[in-house]
């Protein structure tokens, strides 16, 4: 969509929700990714409210055609929605297009938060001591993710509480995936679901998972970390979940400081700020779990791929399908 | 026979390269061509290495599949398009039969019992999938420039 028509849409959107006689105006519409990926617009809009001028930095994410996950903008609404009642740092969200219908895909929009995402700020250029710092204030900001009232910010009318059996109904979420976007067979994959089948935890409570947390979607501010962003794979579950995601060998330079802030340290902190004590085979079945789910996510960038829904290559990656063959060996017991 | 099929690849990436550092282009095309670009390099490496690798993985999976079939005769893998093993396949039927007997790899990690041999047995299709992924030339090439660092999305 060009930016003249993404423009266009976007005061008639506004129109819309704000009513004729707010008269709408968006300046400054740019686009920040590429291809058929996410597309993600950045804008201003200034609008009168009772004879005042507004004016907000907004985003606007606009789903894809393909690529490596199908998720429910309707959802996301919901789930940042609900999070504004809670201490979680959520962006703002502003309004839904759900179908589509006005802007061409679905759509959010949202309140455009100050800050840079760094993927691999704890491993980057500042003081060890610093990075330590920060490593310990994302896990305490995973803990605040994990402590949030889901009942009370009303997300139990958004998601189903899968109680004990977290584990068992994401394996089941994750596989229907892999069969629904699977191309040829993957007998690597056939070996991992047998193996967690075999494994598979009881949850010993019911949080919200963020699904995806890592420091490429925090917002730092002068160093310190702000907003949490994409939500889109949030539910409720485990809290193993996020923690067997943020400790999978594949993102080592993500979450950890090699002899500064090993895994064992971020368990310990997680404890020590959460009161919970953490399931340590637990978190091994979702590292595994996370492997797993990374490399369906690939065949479903693949699928999009061969379909022309896509311009990125996705498949899974050799070093995908090793560590997951290794994850589960450990599991189960079975030779390396 | 030249050009060969690297050689034009190698030729169109040097095109898109060259497009690519035009200071003018905008973001998206820019960022368009780098993507191109990237597609093109692993292509470049992988296209040469994908038929002698598929035929030596037919050959090692089927004879796997072959050893299984003792514990579960419906593994038992279907005969080769040709009985003579020099005969030249093409990369198609090469992948077509690669499909098929990994379908049957896929199913033998579910009906292989329970039990001491077919736990061993398993152990060996582990074995030979570990071994396909250091050799699989698709596999082992970055996705994108980064991609190499986590080797996730």
């Amino acid at each position: 969509m060009s930016e003249r028509e993404i423009r266009s849409r976007l005061e008639s959107f506004l129109c819309v929700r704000l009513g004729a006689a707010a008269r709408p105006r968006i300046d400054d519409v740019h686009r920040v990714s590429v291809g058929r990926s996410r597309e993600n617009w950045l804008f201003d809009a200034t609008w009168l409210d009772g004879g005042t001028e507004v004016r907000e930095s907004l985003i606007v994410r606009r789903d894809p055609l393909g690529g490596l996950l199908e998720t429910d903008r309707a959802v996301e609404y919901a789930v940042l929605a609900a999070l504004q009642a809670t201490p979680v740092p959520a962006p703002a969200v502003r309004w839904l297009d759900a179908d589509g219908a006005e802007l061409g895909r679905p759509s959010l929009v949202m309140v455009r938060e100050p800050g840079e995402c760094d993927y691999f700020v704890l491993n980057g250029e500042r003081p060890l001591e610093d990075r330590v710092a920060l490593a310990r204030r994302l896990c305490a900001l995973l803990v605040e993710v994990h402590r949030a009232d889901w009942a009370g910010a009303g997300l139990g009318d958004v998601f189903g509480d899968p109680g004990p059996e977290a584990a068992t109904v994401e394996l089941a979420g994750w596989e229907s995936i892999l069969r629904r976007d699977q191309l040829e067979p993957y007998p690597e994959l056939e070996l991992a679901l047998r193996g967690l089948r075999a494994t598979v935890p009881r949850s010993p409570r019911t949080v919200v998972v963020h699904g995806d947390f890592k420091a490429g979607n925090v917002l730092l501010r002068d160093g310190e970390p702000g907003t949490l962003l994409d939500w889109e794979l949030a539910h409720l579950g485990d809290p193993h979940e996020d923690l067997g995601w943020i400790t999978q060998p594949l993102r080592t330079r993500e979450h950890l400081i090699a002899g500064a802030w090993e895994r064992d340290d971020l368990l310990a902190y997680y404890e020590e700020l959460s009161g919970w004590e953490v399931d340590r085979d637990a978190v091994r079945w979702w590292n595994a779990l996370a492997c797993f789910k990374t490399a369906v996510m690939q065949i479903s960038g693949l699928r999009s791929y061969v379909e022309g829904r896509c311009d990125e290559l996705y498949q899974p990656t050799a070093a995908v399908l090793g560590t997951l063959l290794d994850l589960v060996d450990e599991l189960t017991g079975a030779p390396a | 026979m030249e050009p060969t099929v690297a050689a034009q690849l190698r030729a169109i990436r040097r095109l898109v390269d060259e497009a690519a550092a035009d200071a003018g282009l905008g973001d998206g095309a820019a960022q368009a061509l780098t993507m191109a670009s990237s597609q093109l390099r692993r292509l470049e490496g992988a296209e040469a290495a994908r038929l002698p690798f598929l035929v030596e993985d037919n050959r090692a999976t089927a004879a796997l599949l072959a050893e299984l079939a003792v514990l579960a005769p419906e593994l038992a893998p279907p005969a080769p398009p040709s009985p003579d093993p020099e005969a030249v396949v093409s990369e198609a039927d090469a992948a077509r039969r690669n499909v098929e007997l990994r379908a049957l790899l896929a199913r033998a990690v579910h009906v292989l019992p329970d039990d001491a041999p077919g736990d061993a047995a398993r152990a060996r299709v582990v074995e030979l999938l570990r071994a396909r992924l250091t050799r699989n030339p698709s596999l082992n090439r970055p996705l994108r420039p980064g991609a190499e660092r986590t080797g996730t999305p």
